[in-house]
Formats: C-alpha cells, structure tokens, sequence
C-alpha cells in the first residue's frame, strides 16, 4: 500500500468528533492485518500496537487524533430542512453551498442552503447554528434516517495537484494518522527500540485535549510523540506563525513538551538528513501534546507537525514530499535505541 | 417513594458548592435502605454502592447535590452585605429576591438604585438583613458565609412543579428513584449512585469520584434547557416530551453506544423520550468521561426551564420517565 493511498482511506472514514466509533469497523478492515488492534476504549480512542518483542521494553506512544470537524443535528424542520450545530472549529466563510453527508441511519447526501447573490440583502455570514441543511426529503423521509444528535461531515472528495500537492478533507489530523500508522507498519519488528502503540484519539477538535488523557492515561508510555497539522504559510499569514509546506515537519520548542526528548530529536533529524522545521510554541503547542505533558506524573513528549493549508476547510492542502519526511522521521525516532537509553536514564 | 414530596424535601435543603454536608446528611439517610455500602470521599462526594453478585460492570450513576448560592465578602459600615457570586447566577433574576444565610439569618438581595437591568453583575448587588450597623452584622454572619435565594418548591395545575433548586435536586431524585428499583434486583454489576458535589463551579466533584470508581459506563441524572418558551433559543427539548437522552452539550459528546440503546429501550418500553442536543452548559458526564482511562458515558436530562432563575419550572412525568427509563437501562445491560 502507498502512502498516498492510505492517507486517502483513513481520511474518508467517517469520524466526526465524538462519533469515532462508527469508524471502527473499516479501520479495522484498512488495519487489522496490519497491525494488533488492542482497543477502542468508553472514550472513542482507537489504539494499535506493534510489540519488540523484548522483555522490558519501553513504551512509545505515537497519538494522532483520529476526529475531524463536523457538525450535529439539532433539528428537523416541517419543510425537512435540517438545523445544526457546529462540533469543533468550522469557519462560517466556507459553509455557503457546501456538500456534506448526514450520518444517520445510513449515510445521505445533502448540501448547505445557501442565498443567491441576487435576493442577498447584505453579506454578513450566517453563525453555523443559523445554517439549513436541504437533504431533498420530507420532514417525514427525513425523520425515518436522521434523527436529531446525527454527525454530519464534509464530503469526501479527494485530488491530487500537480507538484506533489494533496488536497481534500479532514487531513487535519489524519494524515498524520496514516503517516504514523505507516511508518509503524513498514518497520520491522527486530528494528523497534521498544513496543510502539499509535493512538488514534478521540475529540481533539471538540473537547480539544480530552480524549488523549484518558488514553494516554491507560497506556502509560514511557515517552511520547504527538503529530498533528501545523499551519503553512500562504498569503497574508504572518511568517512566524507559520511553517513552509514542503520544507518538511516541524519540531515544536514550548515549556508544554519535554525538552531533552526535543531536543533529541531534532539531533536525530540532522543526523539521519531529515529535513525539518524549528518552530516555537512558547506556553502552550495548541495540540495534544500539552495534555499528554501533564497525564499522570507527567509524560515526556516530543511534538511534530505536518504543514497544513487552508486548515478546517473541506480542502485542506498538504504536501506528499512533507508526508514522507514524516514517515521517515517518525520511524527513526520508533527504532531509536539512543533516545530510548536517554529516556530510561533520566527516569532513573 | 413518592416523587414530588422527594424532589421538595431535597429543594429545601439548602446547600451551595462547597458547602454540602446538609443535603449530604438527608441524602444519606434517604439512600442508605437502598444500598450496601455507604462512605464519603474527601472532597465530601456521597458514594452509595449496590454491590453486584460478581463478573459483572462497574457502573456509575452521578447527580450533583450542591446548589449556586453568593458568598459574603465584606459587611459595610451600614450593615448591608457585599457578595460574590458561587456559580452561575442570573442577577437579573435574583434582584429583589428573599436570601436566607446556612445559618438560618434571612434578608433580601438587592440592586442598587444607578443601575440598569441589563448592566447587573455581582458588584452591584448588596444583601440588606435589616442589619442598622456593622456591628450589629458582624454578630450575625461573618466574611465568607453561604446565603441562598430561598427555596420553595410548589405544584402548578397539570402535573408541573415550580421553585428552586429543581438544578439538581430534581436528579438527586431520580437517583433515589432508580436506587429504590433496583434495591431488590439480583445483579451481577457493581451500581454506584454517587451524589457530587460542586458542580457548580466547574464539574469538580465527579471527577475524583469517577477517578475512584473507574466505571466502565456512567449516566449523569441533570436539567437540561428546553426550546419551548417564548423567543427561546431553537432547541427541540420540551416540557412533557419525556427524559431527555443527552447527545451532547458544551462539555460532552455522549457515546453513541449508550444513546443508542437508550432511545432503543425507551421505544421498546414506550417510555416517553426525546433526543437532548444542549448548545450551552456543561454537566458532570464529561468530568465521568475524561477521569482517570475514561469511561463510557451518557445522561439522562429532565427538561427544565428557567434554570438558575428563583423559578425553576420542571414536569414531574418527564423525571419519573427517566428513572423508568434509567431503569431499564441498568436491568438490559
């Protein structure tokens, strides 16, 4: 299987933030001759693993969140129009006309009601929760599939760009997911410097860090890394805040991470000729990896971005080159026997 | 146990975050027939366990038994009392209202003269005790004493009650509801009835509780808001629609396993039901579902309008639908 594939698989699997369990069933059919599924936990988290097969081995935890940004229903109108509100960060500006899908009884198509430029009589945009969903069907058909409390999700449509450029929804996060799982899959057992459990987590987007401390809680890894998008720069974005697609992942500096494993990481990269990025996230990373610093007696963590554009949208952009960087750096920090020595020595 | 008197001699006991040993002390004497082990936790969460036969889940069913109230932060020279806020209170529904202090000392709070409805906050807000002098207060209450807008409880016509604090007394009784079911039952799961405390003021009490407990599943008994009143907010939650199968709210997105079978059973039983997506607020189902590994959780709401307000208004048909439905829900697991 290829990279590109895999992104493209896991991207479509239907998991709106709080409902990651209906994507169970065909994660396991992309994964479960892959790798050992240990668990899909009360919470929603999804947990693979691959074991060294040595006794006291260290625990390495790689978490991606598995959700992405959805909506709920929270209505059903006598015309059959749905109303909604949103799960997670959706921006008003790219809702007019959009196509999503209702996850109800069975997945149905519908498309966001939008206003005509010629009966507009301003253009201020509507908030999510004052949004229509038009689905074709009665208040009646409707009722019988959908029900109030049923995900909606972007369509999944998905293309390649010329230059090695991906687009499409819900990249953010799993595309780094596929990049995890497939640097994992590709590594050969005798190579692992430890058992490496991938975290598929749960409401990122919604509870924002919730759903990784209760999974970062059972499993209780010695060390870990978290990888989510990172902002690219594109026009009007200021360059500090931002990261350059194609230039490779980025390594976050924050107080929120540990900073040996930072750093030692960052020294794997120019060792090995990974190309990355330095980025500084002073207090806080704005991702998992500040709640999994702070599970249990603190849990050392290293975080990683991959460079992302036009974030929360139906067409997010990525960059293929920047995906397989990931892969390649994520695999030697999993077969790392340097960083799993430093870690056990600063535990003791 | 009958219902209304249960939810009214709960009402009147008034207790506000931090501050939950009366209502902890008639909670216990009210459960403990039901149950097989009692204790306290040290954050004073009254944990009543039913212990199952063996092989079976640890379930845990949560209600929070504080209440919002004020807090005395200084006494002026004139004897009127400054207050902060415990939770969150609607001013503009507390101007003018009767207070009593957990000491019993009664009065009224009160806005002052220069402001306009729209601008109240607490700091505008003074509680006069018919006190002349600081002096003569200070012998009365002290810095840092409760007081509460205070409490009633009566029965409108057709079957709905109005007063406060219906949040969440009206859950504390469902609990007791569910627990007087079950006490009979033969089951192999553990059932802790667990009654928190401040949550109020953030959820706090469910979570070391939930931590202690580590439930594999766990329903949170709550109000929720409903869409049924004059220019409300849209929301398809009613008055009289039945307990409210909780999807989600500004803290929690419930597990859609546990929703699912709720609505299942309901249908099968045909216990009245409708289906809760809460836009504003937060319950204890998310301190239950992100303690500790997590747990798997969902909550049955009883729809309430004009929640926090002296008036709280609730239908009792709607509360006796979730201890139906709570019910068996536990006997199908």
């Amino acid at each position: 299987m290829q990279l590109k594939d895999l992104i493209f698989e896991l991207c479509a699997v239907p998991s709106v933030s709080g409902f990651e369990k209906r994507g169970t069933q065909r994660l396991l059919e992309i994964l479960g001759d892959k790798l050992e599924f240990v668990a899909v936990d009360g919470v929603g988290n999804h947990i693979f693993r691959k074991c060294c097969g040595r006794q006291n081995a260290p625990k390495i935890m790689l978490d991606a969140h598995f959700d992405e940004i959805g909506m709920i229903v929270t209505d059903i109108t006598e015309a059959g129009f749905l109303r909604v509100a949103p799960l997670g960060g959706i921006d008003a500006a790219i809702m007019q006309a959009a196509d999503v899908i209702i996850y109800g009884k069975e997945p149905i198509r519908g498309v966001v009601c939008s206003t005509p430029p010629h009966l507009r009589e301003d253009d201020e945009l509507p908030e999510i929760t004052a949004l229509m969903i038009d689905t074709g069907l009665s208040k009646e058909r409707a009722s019988e599939i959908i029900s109030i409390g049923s995900p909606v999700g972007f369509a999944p449509v998905y293309a390649e760009l010329l230059g090695q450029r991906l687009v499409g929804k819900s990249f953010d996060d799993k595309a780094c997911a596929a990049c995890a799982l497939f640097a994992l899959i590709n590594a050969p057992t005798s190579s692992l410097a430890g058992d490496v459990y991938v975290l598929l987590s749960c409401t990122e987007e919604t509870s924002r860090l919730g759903g990784v401390t209760a999974g970062a809680f059972s499993l209780s890894p010695d060390y870990a890394m978290v990888i989510d998008v990172n902002l690219a720069r594109v026009p009007d974005t200021k360059s500090f805040e931002t990261v350059v697609l194609g230039k490779g992942p980025s390594i976050s500096v924050s107080a929120a991470t540990d900073v040996p494993l930072t750093r030692a990481t960052q020294r794997l990269c120019e060792k090995k000729g990974i190309a990355h990025q330095m980025i500084a996230a002073p207090s806080s990373t704005g991702t998992n990896a500040t709640s999994v610093n702070l599970t249990r007696e603190g849990i050392p963590v290293v975080d990683i971005g991959l460079p992302l554009a036009y974030m929360h949208t139906y067409n997010e952009l990525i960059d293929l080159n920047d995906c397989n960087t990931l892969c390649a750096l994520i695999s030697e920090f999993i077969c790392s026997g340097e960083i799993a020595e430093q870690m056990r020595c600063l535990e003791g | 146990m009958e219902l209304y008197s249960t939810i009214k001699q709960l009402c009147l006991c008034p207790s506000v975050s931090g501050r939950e040993n009366k209502i902890r002390q008639l909670l216990s004497s009210l459960v403990e027939p039901f149950c097989d082990e009692l204790s306290v936790d040290k954050l004073g969460n009254l944990i009543a366990l039913k212990k199952g036969t063996g092989g079976g889940k640890r379930i845990m069913l949560a209600a929070h038994m504080d209440e919002i109230g004020f807090m005395v932060t200084f006494i002026e020279d004139n004897g009127m009392l400054r207050v902060a806020p415990v939770g969150g209170i609607s001013f503009v529904g507390a101007a003018y209202s009767r207070v009593i202090s957990e000491s019993g000392v009664k009065g009224t709070i009160v806005p002052n003269a220069k402001t306009k409805p729209e601008d109240y906050k607490s700091d505008c807000f003074y509680i006069d005790i018919g006190a002349s002098s600081k002096k003569q207060a200070d012998a009365m209450v002290g810095i840092g004493d409760f007081f509460v807008v205070e409490p009633h409880l009566q029965k409108l016509k057709g079957g709905r009650v109005c007063g406060r604090p219906l949040d969440d007394r009206v859950g504390c009784a469902v609990l007791l509801g569910i627990a007087e079911n079950l006490s009979e039952c033969v089951l192999k799961d553990d059932i802790y009835y667990v009654f928190t405390v401040q949550e109020e003021v953030g959820c706090r009490g469910a979570l070391p509780s939930a931590f202690a407990i580590a439930p594999d599943m766990a329903l949170c008994f709550d109000v929720t808001a409903t869409g049924d009143v004059p220019d409300a907010s849209p929301m398809a939650c009613r008055l009289g629609g039945g307990a409210a199968v909780k999807i989600k709210d500004a803290s929690v997105i419930c597990d859609e396993l546990i929703t699912s079978r709720l609505s299942e059973i309901a249908e099968s039983k045909k216990i009245k039901y409708q289906r809760e997506v809460l836009l504003r607020g937060g319950t204890d189902t998310s301190s239950m579902q992100l303690s500790g590994s997590g747990a798997s959780v969902g909550a049955l709401s009883i729809p309430t309008r004009y929640i926090h307000s002296p008036n709280e208004m609730c239908e009792l048909s709607d509360a006796q639908a979730c201890i139906d439905l709570a019910t068996e829900f536990i006997l199908s697991i």
